[in-house]
């Protein structure tokens, strides 16, 4: 009778330890959703510089892949999507003033607008960079500005940078962000690679 | 029953050991001092160096404009007595038009400098709030005040004051130890 009480103590210890280190999965993308914008997660990251409102949001692989699904979702077809985003680290980025875009908040003028436009449109990968604590940087392989003329509370865009094994082993990334003309000097936030490597999935 | 009231008492009290260790927040009143954080902090002094190299550059730039100005000015000068009346208002005319441009761009050349420099301490600064506020989340601070001399801490004991360990920890992040 002892022994049986030991053993399902021994059990019950056992299975909070596998809950605990289990990945987080969720049934929808609505749920991974909310529970990446949970700040306390580690996964979304805020910063308020001089008036300029910064969140950087790291977007795990199942993301895209429900993007690129859709409806049609069978274990085969998730399989080939990972296996084709799984190279990659990709991260959201969302900066806005005055809960404005940024190209609405720099209109002074129809030079600086123009200037604006094209560093979002074409120079973002010269102003933006992910590196490691030892200072190895990691390739920025494109970004996205979808431009939402005005429609928009922030201006946002998606990175794509190089995923590298050996990288993620540090313990921290340090993604950065040059000044964009707004006085906010360089901008920095510090990703925990724990977060990256046991990424929240969906399926 | 009594056999397990001994193990269960000695797990409480570890776990409240544990707890006492390492999940309590101190509630110490620590500060740093901004001006030596400024000061001694590695990256100060790279950005400052890289903002003299712009700003050398920019104002080189309208000192060249300046020297041409200035030679066309002593020729005129040289020159004037030879000139016509209307030759004399031409040159004169060109000369104040030349004046006020490059004063226009001496104008725009002092608030790219300014930017610059804003830029330049916006980028440490950010950098030191970043790891105090990080640093004060590890270790469990519910507060660190920062001193920068004009009266905003008067006086505190050495004995709470973090700067040398924020700045040990802020120079070896930097250098990526």
């Amino acid at each position: 009778m002892q022994n049986l009480k030991v053993n399902s103590v021994f059990i019950v210890a056992l299975l909070s330890l596998v809950v605990s280190c289990k990945k987080n999965s969720f049934n929808s993308k609505e749920d991974l959703l909310t529970f990446l914008h949970n700040e306390a997660n580690g996964y979304v990251h805020h910063k308020t510089i001089n008036g300029v409102d910064f969140t950087l949001t790291y977007r795990p692989i199942d993301l895209l892949v429900e993007q690129e699904l859709g409806g049609n979702i069978d274990k085969s077809n998730i399989q080939i999507s990972r296996e084709k985003y799984r190279d990659y680290i990709y991260f959201n980025l969302s900066i806005s003033r005055s809960d404005q875009e940024l190209l609405n908040a720099a209109a002074e003028n129809r030079n600086k607008f123009g200037a604006m436009v094209n560093q979002l449109a074409f120079g973002m990968n010269d102003k933006v960079h992910l590196f490691t604590k030892s200072k190895d940087t990691l390739e920025i392989i494109d970004f996205v500005y979808p431009r939402m003329y005005g429609m928009s509370r922030s201006t946002s865009m998606m990175f794509v940078f190089l995923r590298s094994e050996d990288h993620l082993d540090e313990d921290y990334l340090n993604f950065t962000i040059e000044d964009l003309g707004f006085s906010t000097g360089e901008v920095k936030f510090k990703i925990n690679t724990k977060k990256i490597k046991n990424e929240p999935t969906i399926y | 029953m009594n056999k397990l009231a001994l193990p269960l008492s000695i797990i409480a009290i570890l776990v409240s050991i544990f707890s006492f260790i390492y999940l309590k927040s101190t509630s110490e009143l620590v500060y740093v001092d901004v001006n030596i954080l400024l000061d001694g902090y590695k990256r100060t002094k790279i950005v400052r160096v890289e903002f003299e190299e712009k700003a050398n550059t920019l104002n080189a730039n309208v000192d060249s404009l300046m020297t041409n100005w200035q030679n066309e000015l002593k020729l005129y000068e040289k020159d004037r007595a030879k000139m016509s009346k209307k030759e004399l208002e031409l040159k004169q005319e060109l000369l104040r038009n030349k004046q006020q441009q490059i004063n226009n761009y001496q104008q725009a050349i002092q608030k790219q400098i300014q930017e610059e420099d804003q830029k330049a301490s916006q980028t440490v600064i950010n950098d030191i709030n970043g790891f105090v506020k990080e640093y004060g989340k590890k270790n469990g601070y519910k507060i660190i005040f920062g001193a920068s001399g004009n009266g905003n801490i008067m006086y505190a004991d050495e004995t709470i004051d973090l700067t040398n360990k924020i700045l040990e920890g802020l120079n070896a992040e930097f250098e990526g130890k």
